[in-house]
């Protein structure tokens, strides 16, 4: 690899994997950091030899360079070192840039370069501006920083919260106790305590109904699939309780209504407390739904007063597939059946 | 049984052992699919809503709890449970009076018997006066205990719910990075020539360690291979391969991915 030799001219500030020491600047170790990448088993020797012909002053002695080596996990075995025989430097030709020698997460980099590529975070901002100029207008006299935020920082925050997740940061609190990279893949940390004040800013201007446009695809499947999923909660407030079916116990708690067209996109959430059953509430999600996707066909679990929710579906002009309780029959001599068809397993139908 | 205006039309699956399934539709459902094809559409929502529930759940954060505001409003379970007393009550309140009615009715047939000095009907009609009075006393002592019961429940109490609006936020967060897993996992897969699941791309690529190196032609990203099997390093090689096929790129430049042993 040939290093230009202007590269001292970089700025320094660009190399945000090494820090600047006493004797090596950013540029010298990325300089090092390359010639060990193209040969790892270079004796340290060789190393300043290599640096030197590139008429580089490095004033470093052997001890630092092995310990410097040692440090960033590029050092070698001891012993005369071994020639590979075809080692292909990885980027010949070009000067380096900028360098981190010690990345996490690096599936969740190339995730997130994935999803800049693809602007998937471009309409998400946008819903949440719109929502953020909307509350401006219906709220004058209110001021607080996220009705300031340029759209980079939205960016950047949005980010920092969508990625949690696959960074292993399932709460808040965790950004200032668990090493991420958010550093650099962002250009920036965030300690928790941003991130939750933003949360709450989110919540006031109610980004909640601006974001949910955003799950919607350009064609959603003609099928929707409807489910709850309780999730508990340990309060010390009386509340409202629910079968939390995880757990098995009568508890506070929340139940989120998701739905999910047949390709499996997920396309809504609404939340409702434990103790509201499904059935009360369906029929204005699923109509919710439609209007927002177009389809109107929906598949749901097991539900209890079949008759009344199919009374209710049909009067909203919407289709509902559904699975009758085992209890409500008693098998094939509750029904006057006709065969339709024998399926390859030999069931009928 | 039919029902009177019952809008469900039934699908009746008899498997070889055990109870039919049976499956019911709306008129919408019979108009859009085929009977045969209503158990399929069904059972394509386990995979398509519990798996992707359980995956959420993995790595999307889709259990953890978001803001502890509550709302403290009326107690519903109290509501519930003071109507049904309350109906109870109505309902004995009515068995009392129906009760009464009929002792005063017998109470009249017996004077009446008396008077005109019936024998053996005003021993029966004694005899039923007796029962209809044990009768009311019961009828007596179940109001007076469900209306006890009814008092037992107090002034209208409070109960709090919680306030969803960042729970919903950071749920619609979730379902928009399992969107974008999906999306992404199916442009890898496009490029690859085995199936590897999502669990295991992002058990094998994002949670591994590695290092980067921008230049002024591309961008290289290293995977460390360290403590990796041979058989997960494969599928790793192919992963690494799919990426470099995606066509990432970074501020304009191509991106390349490789394998690397960072261990030493």
């Amino acid at each position: 690899m040939q290093l230009a030799l202007d590269q001292r001219n970089l700025d320094e500030s660009a190399s945000p994997g090494f820090c600047a020491g006493r004797k090596l600047s950013e540029v010298d170790q990325a300089l090092l950091w390359t010639l060990l990448h193209e040969d790892p088993e270079c004796p340290s020797r060789a190393l300043l030899d290599k640096v030197a012909r590139r008429q580089i002053p490095m004033a470093v002695s052997l001890r630092h360079l092995n310990r410097w080596r040692a440090q960033r996990q590029l050092n070698r075995r001891k012993g005369r070192p071994r020639r590979a025989p075809c080692h292909r430097p990885v980027a010949s030709g070009s000067a380096v840039v900028r360098v981190t020698p010690r990345l996490s997460f690096v599936g969740v980099h190339l995730f997130a370069q994935w999803l800049d590529q693809h602007d998937q975070f471009g309409p998400v901002v946008a819903q949440l501006q719109q929502a953020i100029e909307a509350y401006k207008q219906a709220h004058p006299g209110d001021d607080f920083a996220l009705l300031h935020h340029r759209e980079q920082t939205l960016r950047r925050r949005l980010q920092a919260l969508f990625l949690a997740p696959v960074l292993g940061i399932t709460r808040l609190p965790a950004f200032d106790t668990h090493e991420h990279p958010l550093s650099t893949r962002l250009g920036q940390g965030y300690h928790s305590s941003t991130l939750s004040q933003f949360l709450g800013q989110l919540e006031r201007v109610g980004a909640a109904e601006a974001l949910m446009p955003a799950l919607l695809p350009a064609h959603a499947g003609q099928i929707i699939s409807v489910d709850g999923h309780m999730i508990a909660y340990w309060s010390r407030v009386p509340m409202h309780k629910g079968k939390i079916t995880m757990l098995g116990r009568i508890m506070a708690g929340s139940q989120a209504v998701i739905a999910h067209d047949d390709t499996g996109q997920a396309l809504c959430v609404a939340y409702y407390p434990p103790d509201m059953p499904l059935s009360q509430v369906i029929v204005a999600y699923c109509h919710k739904v439609g209007t927002a996707t177009g389809s109107v066909l929906f598949v749901i679990d097991r539900a209890v007063n079949a008759v009344a929710l199919a009374r209710a579906f049909d009067a909203q002009g919407l289709g509902l597939l559904c699975m009758l309780d085992d209890n409500e029959h008693h098998g094939l001599e509750s029904f006057e059946a006709t065969q339709v068809d024998t399926r390859e397993d030999g069931t009928r139908v | 049984m039919p029902r009177a205006d019952d809008p469900r039309h039934f699908v009746i699956v008899e498997p070889a052992e055990g109870k039919p399934l049976v499956y019911w539709g709306t008129s919408q459902v019979v108009a859009a699919l085929e009977p045969t094809a209503w158990p399929r559409v069904y059972r394509a929502r386990t995979e398509v809503q519990e798996n992707s529930f359980k995956r959420m759940i993995d790595h999307g954060a889709l259990d953890t709890n978001y803001g502890r505001k509550t709302i403290v409003g009326p107690d519903r379970h109290q509501q519930r449970a003071r109507d049904k007393r309350e109906q109870a009550l109505a309902a004995a309140h009515k068995r009392v009076d129906k009760q009464a009615e009929a002792l005063k009715a017998k109470q009249a047939q017996v004077a009446a018997s008396e008077s005109k000095g019936h024998g053996k009907r005003l021993a029966q009609r004694q005899h039923a006066l007796a029962g209809l009075d044990k009768a009311l006393q019961g009828a007596q002592h179940q109001q007076a205990k469900l209306a006890e019961q009814a008092q037992a429940l107090g002034p209208p109490g409070q109960r709090a719910d919680r306030d969803f609006r960042k729970q919903t936020i950071m749920t619609v967060r979730t379902l928009l990075l399992e969107n974008a897993l999906r999306a992404f996992l199916a442009v890898l897969l496009g490029a690859l020539h085995t199936q590897v699941s999502l669990e295991r791309v992002l058990s094998l690529l994002f949670e591994r360690s590695g290092a980067r190196m921008e230049t002024t032609s591309q961008v290289v990203y290293w995977v460390n291979t360290a403590g990796l099997s041979a058989a997960n390093r494969r599928v790793l090689g192919e992963i690494v391969e799919g990426l470099c096929a995606m066509d990432l790129r970074e501020h304009g430049q191509p991106i390349r991915v490789c394998l690397k042993d960072m261990s030493s």
